[in-house]
């Protein structure tokens, strides 16, 4: 498998764990009873309002890393993205699990969030090593990564 | 890239459209083969402050206060999707009780002992409160 290949395939393997994650918060959101909680808020952000942002964040970040997949500009800052909202989303639940976050505590382990869990772990497990080596290449040679990326935009 | 290799790929508008029509695709089947189980937790009768049924919806217990007979058995209804539990704040020495993790859709009873105010809370939401006031 060619390296362009390799990275085709963590992208969209990224952008269903991104999906996958953003769905489960989705399905929360209106299904779990998540729409109406909202213990604390700062700057009118409340876990209420988070889940829906985690939701829309997944699309449009989903809809990168695919497009990534034919607009190589789109490498870095898609694949970066898909892993920061999988480590952040990972760490908000954590903290809900422990200190609290917006006024919300878990103690249960339900299924959707093991669901969540691991398609954000394989969101940043697939997705860093393609940002890493986003940023390696473009250190190394920048104008041929953007040469790269116009070339195959035009085509 | 040669030419071959290039038109097998698929038209840039429809790998745009991918992620968006799945997601709405997704959404819609979601909000619709799925429902939220308080379509059949409230039919099980939430007869308001006099009741004998503590219904949990939306991360909140309904009604918060309820007054009702010492000596009843409520009902407990987990009408939210997640996990939830009723646990009062009295021990069970004193009459406090607990349903233990109340799965989503879930039911339970309590019993309600000697007359008293009784202050409960999710154990696992536990800015989750409600009263329960035995006469």
């Amino acid at each position: 498998m060619t390296n362009a290949k390799r990275t085709d395939v963590l992208l969209i393997v990224g952008a269903v764990a991104v999906l996958v994650s953003g769905w489960v918060h989705f399905y929360l959101y209106f299904r779990g009873g998540y729409r109406g909680i909202a213990p604390e808020a700062i700057g009118g952000l409340t876990i209420s309002r988070s889940f829906a942002m985690n939701a829309i964040a997944a699309v449009v970040i989903a809809e990168g890393l695919v497009l990534a997949t034919r607009f190589r500009a789109l490498v870095l800052p898609a694949a970066a993205g898909g892993a920061l909202f999988g480590v952040a989303t990972i760490g908000a639940y954590l903290l809900s699990r422990t200190s609290g976050l917006l006024g919300f505590e878990e103690s249960a382990t339900t299924s959707k969030a093991i669901i969540a869990l691991v398609a954000e772990a394989v969101a940043v497990l697939a997705l860093t090593p393609v940002a890493v080596g986003a940023v390696i290449g473009w250190r190394s040679s920048p104008s041929t990564v953007t040469a790269s990326a116009s070339t195959s935009a035009s085509g | 890239m040669d030419t071959t290799e290039r038109s097998r790929r698929l038209p840039t508008i429809v790998l745009a459209l991918i992620v968006p029509v799945v997601a709405i695709i997704v959404a819609i089947v979601t909000l619709n083969v799925t429902s939220e189980s308080s379509t059949g937790a409230t039919s099980t009768g939430v007869r308001g402050a006099s009741g004998t049924t503590i219904t949990i919806k939306n991360f909140q217990f309904a009604p918060a206060t309820l007054k009702v007979a010492a000596g009843s058995t409520l009902k407990v209804v987990n009408a939210d999707n997640t996990v939830h539990t009723v646990t009062s704040t009295a021990t069970a020495t004193k009459g406090g009780f607990d349903t233990g993790h109340l799965d989503g859709g879930a039911t339970s009873t309590i019993t309600i002992g000697a007359p008293g105010r009784y202050t409960y809370f999710c154990d696992i939401h536990n800015y989750m409160t409600g009263v329960i006031e035995a006469s």
